[in-house]
């Protein structure tokens, strides 16, 4: 399962919206890389394969392909705003550790 | 100056990597940056452990659509199985390959196929990445170059500062203990390991140093380097009386260091 958190789905359907992508999913992935290893990937897509799992979290559709769901299990996302800068940060149970910016993770 | 044309068989194995993503791919797992190379061009760069230290260094032939990735035998192995872990969806193929690695030095080289300069032992020089390294052997003999052996490539990379895996450097060390800084951009963006590099750099200082030494008798490499009587190194590499030694940064700025109970002639650190 993957969520988001409220204010995670509404910067989602906000940028959704304002770029136009009205009935797109999210597309989650793992990419190899970052100081920690794995690194997060987000953006929007129309397609999925069966190859994805498919989750929906406050009216917004995710899609995991089945290699990335495995470190990504029991994530939730979130959408944080601060001095240092705004983004979506993961929660991931599967982390060993994150880089100090977040966006890194091991596994 | 050494000005011999010669030729040495590496103990290395090259491994091929290819797809769409090859080139970011593998731009975050290296310390080095290859997306500043023209393809044609090899670059060196570190592959490290997550705490920092050095589980390979390689050398990255960049054919535009393919990598050829050299590194020594002895952590291919591992070097792929750690790579390999870290394609997850990516479009990135990583295949072993049977090629050899002959590295060549010495004026009358003409750049073929598979030749691709690097610099070894402080001269400028050539790799030819080749299936038959014998046949090329031989072709280089005929050609003049001589076939250069293990005590001569150690001499040579010694005398030149030139730290090697599994000797001088390796899991004990950080890059910037062991010389390496030259292998890691720290414009690059991120990569595995990129944290404590950056950490040493802006926060502290290397608790070790490779040196360059300059002995008054020959040594074995494993003798301790010594300050009033304790240990605060080890000498790592040496060829004759030149060697190359892991000592702590203090012990090293103190002075007055000994090995095999001698002081060395000179202690050069390698930046």
């Amino acid at each position: 399962m993957i969520e988001l958190t409220p204010k995670a789905a509404d910067k989602v359907k906000e940028i959704r919206d304002a770029e136009g992508l009205e009935g797109q999913g999210l597309r989650v992935r793992v990419l190899g890389g970052g100081c920690s290893g794995f690194s997060y990937d987000l953006y929007f897509e129309d397609e999925t394969s069966d190859l994805d799992q498919l989750f929906e979290s406050h009216g917004i559709p995710i899609y995991v392909d089945m290699m990335s769901y495995q470190y990504l299990e029991g994530v939730e996302i979130d959408y944080v705003e601060g001095l240092h800068g705004a983004g979506f940060k993961f929660l991931n149970p599967q982390a060993k550790s994150t880089c100090g910016c977040g966006s890194s993770f091991s596994a | 100056m050494d000005d011999r044309r010669l030729a040495f068989l590496l103990d290395e194995r090259v491994l091929r990597v290819e797809g769409d993503d090859a080139r970011t791919w593998l731009q975050g797992q290296i310390t080095s940056d290859i997306h500043r190379e023209a393809p044609g061009t090899s670059t060196y760069g570190l592959v490290l452990v997550g705490t920092g230290q050095v589980l390979a260094d390689v050398w990255v032939l960049d054919l535009g659509d393919t990598f050829l990735v050299r590194s020594a035998s002895a952590v291919f192995d591992e070097l792929v199985a750690r790579l390999d872990r870290y394609v997850v969806m990516e479009d990135v193929e990583l295949e072993p390959t049977s090629l050899s690695v002959v590295h060549v030095v010495g004026d009358g080289l003409e750049l073929g196929d598979g030749a691709t300069v690097t610099d070894r032992v402080g001269r400028p020089g050539v790799d030819l990445l080749v299936e038959d390294a014998s046949a090329t052997l031989a072709e280089l003999e005929a050609a003049g170059f001589e076939r250069g052996d293990e005590a001569t490539f150690e001499a040579l990379r010694i005398a030149a500062a030139r730290p090697r895996l599994g000797r001088d450097f390796g899991l004990n060390t950080l890059p910037q203990e062991a010389g390496l800084v030259g292998a890691v951009s720290f414009t690059k963006g991120c990569y595995f390991g990129q944290e404590p590099v950056v950490m040493l750099r802006d926060r502290g200082k290397p608790p070790k140093r490779l040196v360059h030494v300059v002995l008054e008798a020959e040594a074995s490499p494993g003798i301790a380097v010594t300050r009033e009587g304790a240990e605060v190194g080890t000498l790592t590499s040496v060829a004759g009386t030149e060697g190359l030694a892991l000592v702590k940064r203090r012990a090293l700025e103190a002075g007055d260091l000994r090995i095999a109970g001698v002081e060395p002639r000179a202690i050069r650190v390698i930046e």
